[in-house]
């Protein structure tokens, strides 16, 4: 009984705050500062640098000087200043990083919240996620504190006690140390401290200085590697400062932000990312000069920067587990290579590929875009990463006989690609890239659904890059005359004692095909309830078919047969005109929102039904021709209701087009009321009177 | 909802070695009964489940299965659960193709190990294989072994899985004489064949042909309701604690033994409670302070360790850190309880709402959770140590209607929990809506909610307003609205709420010179149940309620009612529903009202149809419309 709640809760968070971050389509969000930082010292000398900072117990205190201090505003604070509502908020995210001896990444982090309700308690259960595969990463000196405060503003500290630290493996590749602060009230402010050493700099993570939850303060003092070069990215609102400190001579660069309120989960929203107040790191140059670098990139011995995508694609070319990965040979494939080389057709021979890939391939639930043990032994085993599962793919293209390349792509989830800043880590997996007749094919063997020769959804208006020698390119994937489609025909006869059925014969085109199919795949009794019978409370729906659901060239065809009483109400019977459109509850309710609104694909939903009525009954109401268009004429709405007299017959046709994919926040207001309006109208009904 | 408190697996699916030689992938050779309607085709298993000692065990289990359609997909996803009592020794998974033909196979280190459980802290993992089919039907053999090191739980034997048939299973127990076993039947007649070298004994059951039964929703977990045999142990050991679970009684002394010396305070922390309680005018007063208090000072964390999750911190360290998982939570209220001179029992249960109550005749441990019970001189007090929201006495649907087992000085004593009632579960509200001639409207909704509508409340209230606004439009049925204003008003046994809301439009529609209305501007029900003509199984609505509705639709100026719908009294033996539509000409306004109630959450399958007719009903008879029309 509580689930439906709690989805709710996960489904539609909210803010009270609307930072209207400013985006275009296709650039990203927020403003972006881009420099690059070096650290002109050679190693022998960082003993002996003042400023820098060394590990050791005795330098902790300094390291975080406040840890346990708490300020009177921070003790007399009782609601986040810019966010009233706010459950906890940090008051402090502190962090510098810097490396020891064996040029490991040494973080120290400092991280102090105040918890304001009931349900803001939660958050002192800790969990700290790490590397923990081959060693890579350790969490230690974890200490903490509980600090509260009687009414007469006494304080009580109490300390994490050691023993109550744990640490829990969670994959293979991550693990997690996680702990309970004790003592934990409303009004409890929680201080705690950790250090995370990693093997080399090259696993430096982005520092985001938002979170779910407000953030009145947080600062990263970062201290670069001798003679390495790192460039780094502000991404950040208009709305909000950033202070960015760099100190080229000890290679320090200081950032800190104020007063960032909570960024959540919001329907249609694309990548959480995008809209994070953050900075990306990347590694950008080695001085060569110098011998003793500590530094190697992870899976390789060899020194990685980028500073084009020409040089990105050629690194990728020349990795172990990726370039290496696009010629091998796959064990017990010949027979079928042989079979797919004798058909001529190329696009054929790619949904042949495609299907053997799909069949012999699973995923094992880890996403990469490269295959770190191999894609024989991925191949051998049945089972691998998505990356693994389109190099595989590639290869056996390749091995029929066509020109595919991989290309590195960021789904929709993973955040836009910052076209200006070449760096491989904005991207999430790998497709693969085949061009036939000089059309495009995008292909991911992990989808499944999406027809060959349409873009993969999740792909739709990215930016991806080819990873090849010659021709490798950076691309905006688009096509506009694709979209979501659904043609709905209903014929349907209304009988004297009120009762309703007919026959449902609908077409779904591209998207509509791909979306529909999927769900239809994963539950298909769910999918009939969700789609159709939350349409009419008490329809029967029975002869269900579909149609086509291998040829993925044609529309996917719905079949099937409905049944149900009409509501009656002293000689009134209603029926409703908006019938199996799925457009049925609607999502755009919160008053607030902070991100844009990318529905992925263009929509258009049109349903005509034929309605016949019995002598019996004549009609007293009919809904009215509208059409609802919003100012920028992106979305359209038309029903139109015609009484055919003549023939004792109803035409009802309702046309829902959505032509843009995208809106950005400031938007959401007349989207949101264009949405109101929208399904006012569609839940208009046809009214009859007993004659 | 708190996570469960600790995970006690059995094999979910078991099977086991012997004779490979004679097994057929041919699928003509299954009989009709057993393929239809079978996404699934248990082939053949043979599970060998054998005690060395009493902490030391393995079972070794040989299984081949078809999967004929996609429908049966999930078989293809095959894991096994360890800890640092069970693991996984060996494993070998082949898979074959319609014709037999050997595609792959899997070895133990291809399988992906994960960590499982939502708990803050546990050291559960689970082992796991996800194999593709190319086509169906495909079919997987599974070799594997699993030893035990510290044993409480021996293997089931689930014969059947929903939509699975049966060809050929078996189950073979080898455990010393001196030890021995027990075992119970669920949902089949089936006894094994017994034998005894002098030194072990042997029981063996076996299987052929069973012909599938379909998955229902809204039933009880499939281990209570299909075939399969418990198996539980005589006597055994955890770590250090050796227990006997022969019986109810002795069962609970080896928990008895566990916490023992756990419930200690403080010196000042025992005069800290009596304090408390100096002026209390009575037990009722004394145990609701406590509760208070620990209700706003303590909070859950699930911690899972220790004894497989049964070992619960001593009393001092919870109270040091002011947070517990149910053990810790529930150590802690009963020595507070014992320091203002309260008797209390820790009580083990199994919870989860569609959970059976234990049997009182197989002492077998399903238990996953411990609560408190209290008993007062008038009264017996339940106490929900996890809950900060519950009233003292009060237990929530997971733990209502089970058999609790009390650990008392003299053992375990199994007792029942309270029953479930429609009276304790009540959701009543009154709304007046001022409706403007253009549609639009302002409505104010006193709302009486108690039980578990309470605590749905609460989460309301606690939200942030979009979230809030979501829940209300969503969840509740409610009109979108453009304002709102949601408060408390009071709230102990109940909490009362005043939702207060400006809508753009009330009527479902307007036509010409008509309004065409909902009964409410919310739904009173919104649930469809699962399709019921043939069920086999019960079942299991989340809690029995009662729902009162009254809207009272203050016309506009120039209207007048035109039709109501017609006052309906469904009554069945189960449930009733009533509504009422009136028009009050000197108010100018309708009246609208309606009564829901659903006696009991439990419903027997062969009642099923009359009670999901009901609730179609319910549903259809919400889609009526109040007419109003122009003068």
């Amino acid at each position: 009984m509580y689930k439906p709640l709690v989805l709710v809760f996960l489904l539609v968070p909210v803010f009270s705050i609307n930072t209207r971050c400013q985006r275009e389509a296709g650039n990203t969000n927020l403003l972006i500062f881009f420099k690059k930082i070096k650290a002109n010292i050679k190693k022998k000398k960082i003993l002996f640098l003042p400023g820098l900072l060394f590990f050791s117990l005795s330098i902790d205190a300094q390291l975080f000087p406040t840890f346990g201090i708490i300020s009177n505003e921070e003790k007399l604070l009782k609601e986040c200043p810019f966010d009233k509502e706010a459950e906890a908020v940090y008051l402090i995210h502190e962090a510098v990083s810097n490396y020891n001896d064996n040029y490991n990444l040494v973080t120290d982090h400092h991280i102090r919240m105040k918890i304001l309700k009931e349900k803001g308690i939660r958050y002192a259960d800790i969990i700290i996620p790490f590397f923990s595969d081959d060693n890579f990463e350790s969490i230690t000196d974890v200490e903490g504190l509980v600090i509260s405060y009687d009414e007469k503003g006494f304080r009580t500290e109490l300390k994490l006690d050691r023993k109550s630290i744990y640490s829990k493996k969670v994959t293979k590749y991550h693990s997690e140390v996680r702990f309970a602060l004790p003592s934990v009230k409303v009004g409890s402010i929680i201080d705690y401290k950790y250090r995370s050493t990693m093997r080399h700099y090259g696993g430096l993570e982005d520092w985001n200085f938002q979170e779910e939850l407000p953030v009145i303060r947080s600062t990263y003092l970062l201290s670069i590697i001798p003679n390495y070069e790192f460039s780094y990215l502000v991404h950040k609102s208009k709305m909000y400062q950033a202070e960015v400190k760099s100190e080229p001579k000890s290679g320090q660069v200081y950032f800190a932000m104020n007063n960032i309120p909570g960024l959540g989960y919001e329907p249609y929203m694309d990548a959480r990312k995008d809209y994070l107040q953050r900075v990306t790191f990347k590694l950008s140059g080695h001085d060569n000069t110098s011998s003793g670098s500590g530094y190697s990139s992870p899976g390789s011995n060899k020194t990685k920067y980028s500073a084009t995508w020409q040089q990105i694609i050629q690194e990728m070319l020349n990795e172990n587990s990726f370039g290496s990965q696009l010629n091998k040979s796959l064990d017990g494939t010949d027979d079928f290579i042989k079979q797919v080389k004798y058909n001529s057709d190329d696009v054929q021979k790619i949904k042949l590929v495609l299907n053997y890939v799909s069949n012999n391939m699973s995923w094992n639930y880890i996403n990469s875009r490269m295959s770190p043990d191999g894609i024989k032994s991925a191949w051998n085993k049945k089972s691998g990463t998505n990356g693994e599962i389109n190099l595989i793919l590639i290869n056996l293209l390749k091995a029929a006989g066509l020109d595919a390349h991989p290309l590195l792509v960021s789904e929709r989830q993973n955040g836009k690609v910052n076209k200006d800043y070449p760096s491989v880590n904005q991207f999430n997996t790998v497709y693969a890239f085949v061009i036939v007749n000089n059309k495009n094919y995008y292909i991911n063997a992990n989808d499944r659904v999406t027809p060959t020769g349409i873009i993969p959804v999740d792909i739709l208006n990215t930016t991806a890059l080819i990873v090849n020698r010659k021709s490798g390119v950076l691309i905006s994937i688009t096509d506009e005359s694709l979209q979501y489609k659904d043609y709905i025909n209903v014929s349907a006869i209304v009988t004297e004692d009120g009762k309703v059925k007919g026959n449902v014969y609908m077409s779904s085109k591209d998207y509509a095909r791909a979306e529909r199919l999927k769900k239809y795949r994963q539950d298909k009794e769910k999918y009939i309830d969700e789609n159709f019978h939350k349409n009419m409370p008490g329809v029967l729906i029975d002869s269900f078919a579909l149609q086509n659901e291998q040829d993925d060239s044609l529309m996917l065809i719905h079949r099937f047969t409905f049944q149900t009483a009409l509501q009656q109400t002293g000689g009134y019977m209603f029926l409703p005109a908006n019938l199996f459109t799925g457009f049925e509850t609607n999502p755009f309710v919160a008053t607030n929102r902070f991100s844009n609104i990318n529905f992925g694909y263009k929509q258009s939903v049109s349903l005509n039904a034929i309605i016949q009525v019995p002598p019996g009954l004549v009609i007293d109401a009919l809904p009215k021709p509208v059409k609802l268009v919003n100012e920028d004429n992106t979305i359209t709405v038309t029903r139109q209701i015609i009484n055919d007299e003549a023939n004792s017959k109803l035409l009802v046709r309702i046309n829902i087009d959505l032509k843009k994919s995208l809106y950005i926040v400031d938007e959401y207001e007349p989207l949101k009321e264009i949405y109101k309006k929208m399904f006012v109208l569609l839940n208009e009904q046809i009214v009859f009177k007993k004659n | 909802m708190r996570p469960l408190f600790f995970f006690f697996f059995s094999i979910l699916i078991c099977h086991s070695p012997a004779i490979t030689q004679n097994i057929s992938y041919d699928l003509s050779s299954i009989s009709e009964a057993v393929k239809k309607n079978a996404s699934v085709i248990k082939r053949y298993e043979n599970i060998v489940f054998e005690v060395t000692d009493l902490d030391r065990a393995s079972l070794q289990v040989h299984k081949v299965i078809t999967v004929m359609n996609e429908d049966g997909k999930s078989a293809l996803s095959f894991s096994v659960y360890t800890s640092k009592f069970e693991t996984l020794e060996e494993a070998d998974v082949k898979v074959f193709d319609a014709n037999g033909k050997q595609l792959y196979k899997f070895k133990k280190k291809d399988f992906i190990l994960m960590s499982f459980g939502d708990g803050l802290v546990d050291d559960v993992k689970t082992n796991v294989l996800n194999v593709s089919a190319a086509t169906y039907p495909v079919t997987l053999e599974f070799k594997y072994e699993i030893r035990f090191r510290g044993i409480l739980n021996y293997p089931r034997y689930q014969i059947m899985v929903p939509g699975a048939g049966v060809e050929y299973s078996s189950y073979t127990a080898k455990v010393p004489r001196n030890l021995d076993l027990r075992y119970k039947e669920k949902n089949i007649f089936l006894s094994p064949t017994i034998n005894d070298d002098g030194i072990y004994k042997y029981y063996k059951w076996v299987v052929n042909g069973l012909a599938p039964i379909a998955f229902e929703e809204g039933a009880v977990n499939y281990w209570n309701r299909y075939p399969s045999i418990f198996i539980a142990p005589n006597r055994f050991k955890m770590d250090d604690y050796v227990g006997d679970m022969s019986s109810w009684t002795k069962f609970g002394l080896w928990y008895g033994e566990l916490k023992k010396g756990m419930d200690v305070l403080s010196e000042d922390r025992t005069v800290f409670f009596r304090e408390m309680v100096r002026d209390a005018k009575d037990e009722n007063e004394k145990l609701k302070r406590v509760y208070d208090y620990l209700q706003k000072n303590f909070r859950y964390v699930s911690i899972q360790l220790g004894i497989g999750g049964f070992k619960p911190f001593p009393a001092i360290f919870t109270d040091q850190k002011k947070y517990g998982d149910c053990k810790g939570l529930s150590n802690y209220t009963q020595a507070a309880l014992n320091a203002v001179g309260i008797k209390s029992y820790q009580a083990l249960i199994n919870r989860q709402y569609n959970d059976e109550p234990v049997d009182p005749s197989f002492s077998y441990n399903q238990f996953n959770h411990v609560i408190l019970c209290v008993p007062l001189k008038k009264d017996t007090i339940w106490l929900e140590c996890t809950s900060n929201t519950l009233s003292p006495g009060k237990l929530d649907i997971t733990t209502e209607n089970k058999n609790a087992l009390l650990i008392t000085e003299n053992g375990g004593v199994l007792v029942p929990t309270p029953r479930s009632r429609a009276s304790e579960n009540i959701f009543e509200s009154v709304t007046h809506i001022q409706l403007k001639d253009d549609g639009s409207g302002s409505t104010m909704s006193s709302i009486n909610a108690e039980g578990e509508y309470k605590d749905q409340m609460q989460y309301v209230i606690d939200e942030k307003k979009d979230n809030q606004k979501s829940i209300i439009v969503n969840y509740f049925g409610f009109k979108q609205p453009d304002e709102f204003t949601i408060t408390k008003k009071y709230g102990a046994e109940n909490l009362m709420t005043s939702l207060e809301m400006e809508i753009e439009k009330i009527p479902e529609f307007v036509a010409s010179n008509k309004m065409f209305i909902n009964p409410r501007i919310y739904k009173l029900w919104s649930q469809k149940l699962p399709p019921g003509e043939s069920r086999k199984l019960d079942y299991y609505f989340s809690f029995p309620f009662i729902k009162t509705d009254t809207s009272i639709f203050k016309i506009p100026e120039g209207y007048i009612m035109d039709a109501l719908p017609k006052a309906k009294d469904l009554k069945s033996e189960y449930s009733e529903y009533t509504t009422s539509f009136w028009y009050s000409a000197a108010e100018n306004a309708i009246y609208s009202t309606a009564f829901l109630r659903l006696n009991q959450h439990k419903i027997p399958a062969a009642k099923y149809a009359e009670v999901k007719r009901f609730f179609d009903d319910v549903l259809m008879h919400d889609q009526q419309r109040i007419v109003i029309k122009k003068k």
